[in-house]
C-alpha cells in the first residue's frame, strides 16, 4: 500500500512543536534511499543498515542545525554520504576502474535495441552487475541522479563538489555505463554463439 | 549534441531503475524510534527569550545608559572606584572624558535602584545567551 506523505517540512514542523512521533513518518519517507545509498556505498546489509539507523539517529539529534535552505532530503542524504564515505575510509572496497577513453565503437540506439531484445529478469541482472562494479562515489552518483532524480545542483551540494565537477563526472559515467553493459551485451553473444 | 546525451540519460535512467531500490528490514523505523526515545536528548530548538530586535536594542541602550550613569555617579561622588594609583595614564584620559558630561547630567538623578535595576536586565541577556549556548552545545550566539 503507497502511503501518501506530507511534505517533509510539516513532519519537521510537528517535531518543533514537541511531537517527536512525526519523526517515524520522515524515516518511513526516507528509509529505502538512505539506506539504498548507504548499501551502495558499503556493499553490506548489516552495515548499511547500522549505518542508515545511526544517520537517522544523528539527523535527528542535529534538526535545528537544519535550517531549511536546502531540502531536508538534500541535507539527509549529504549525512548519509559522508557517513558511509568515511566508514569506506577504514574498510576498502576494491573495485575495478574501467578505461574511460575507450574507443566509442558503439552507439546508444544499438546498445538499446540489444537490451530492449532482454526480458525484464535479465535487465535487472545487468544493472546489478554493473552498479556492483561501481566505485562509491560513482554508485551515489547513479543512485542521485537515476533514481531520485535529483538535479546537479542538488548532487554538487549532497556530494560536496562543484556543480560542473558533477556534469563532468555524470559524462564520464555516461560513456563507462554504456561501455559496460555493451561489455556484458557482448559477452553474452559470445556465450550464445560458443 | 544535446538530443542524444538526453537520449542517453533517458536510456539510462529506464534502464538502471530497473535495480530495485533497497529496503531496509521491515522493524527499521521500529528500531530507529526506539534508539531516539533511549539514546537521543530530544532535538532542542533554541529559541530566544527575547525574540525582537527592536527588544534588544532597547536593553542594548538601557545598558549602555546605566553604564554611563553609574560611571558618572562614582566619578562626582569622588569615590576611588578606579585605581587611580595604579594607572596614571588610561584613568586620567578617562576622568577627563566623563568629565566633559558633567554639565549634561547635572540636572539629571536615577535612584541607585533604577540602575541595579537596568544592571539586571543586561545580565539577563548575558544568562539567556549562555544558557542557549549550554543547550545548543555551540559557540555563544549573538546574532539577532
Amino acid at each position: 500500500m503507497q502511503i501518501m506523505y506530507q511534505s517533509d517540512n510539516f513532519y519537521i514542523e510537528k517535531i518543533r512543536n514537541k511531537e517527536p512521533a512525526a519523526y517515524s513518518f520522515l524515516v518511513d519517507k526516507h528509509k529505502d534511499m538512505v539506506f539504498s545509498i548507504a548499501l551502495r556505498i558499503l556493499r553490506n546489509r548489516e552495515d548499511a543498515e547500522e549505518l542508515a539507523q545511526d544517520v537517522f539517529v544523528k539527523a535527528y539529534q542535529s534538526l535545528d542545525t537544519f535550517k531549511g535552505e536546502s531540502k531536508f532530503s538534500t541535507w539527509l542524504y549529504r549525512i548519509v554520504y559522508n557517513a558511509a564515505i568515511s566508514k569506506t575510509r577504514k574498510k576498502k572496497i576494491e573495485t575495478v576502474d574501467l578505461d574511460y577513453n575507450l574507443v566509442d565503437n558503439y552507439s546508444t540506439d544499438e546498445i538499446k535495441e540489444d537490451i530492449n531484445r532482454l526480458g525484464y529478469d535479465e535487465q535487472k541482472k545487468i544493472v546489478d552487475q554493473i552498479l556492483q562494479g561501481l566505485n562509491p562515489e560513482e554508485s551515489m552518483m547513479i543512485t542521485l541522479f537515476y533514481f531520485k532524480e535529483n538535479s546537479t545542483e542538488e548532487i554538487s551540494e549532497i556530494m560536496g563538489m562543484t556543480q560542473s565537477n558533477v556534469k563532468v563526472k555524470l559524462h564520464r559515467l555516461r560513456k563507462k555505463l554504456l561501455l559496460e553493459v555493451n561489455e556484458i551485451l557482448h559477452k553474452q553473444n559470445k556465450e550464445i554463439y560458443q | 549534441m544535446i538530443n542524444n546525451k538526453n537520449n542517453t540519460d533517458d536510456f539510462l535512467k529506464d534502464f538502471i531503475q530497473k535495480a530495485d531500490m533497497e529496503s531496509p528490514s521491515a522493524d527499521f523505523t521500529k528500531i530507529v524510534m526506539q534508539k531516539i526515545n533511549v539514546a537521543a536528548p530530544e532535538p532542542s530548538f533554541y529559541q530566544q527569550a527575547i525574540q525582537h530586535i527592536k527588544g534588544w536594542y532597547f536593553l542594548a541602550l538601557t545598558g549602555a545608559g546605566a553604564l554611563v550613569y553609574t560611571v558618572y555617579y562614582f566619578l562626582n561622588q569622588d569615590s576611588k572606584l578606579l585605581a587611580e594609583d595604579f594607572d596614571p595614564i588610561i584613568f586620567p584620559i578617562f576622568k577627563r572624558i566623563f568629565q566633559s558630561f558633567t554639565g549634561l547630567f547635572q540636572s539629571m538623578q536615577i535612584s541607585s535602584f533604577t540602575v541595579v535595576i537596568l544592571l539586571a536586565i543586561v545580565g539577563l541577556f548575558i544568562v539567556d545567551r549562555l544558557i542557549s549556548r549550554l543547550k545548543t552545545g555551540r559557540q555563544i550566539y549573538f546574532s539577532f
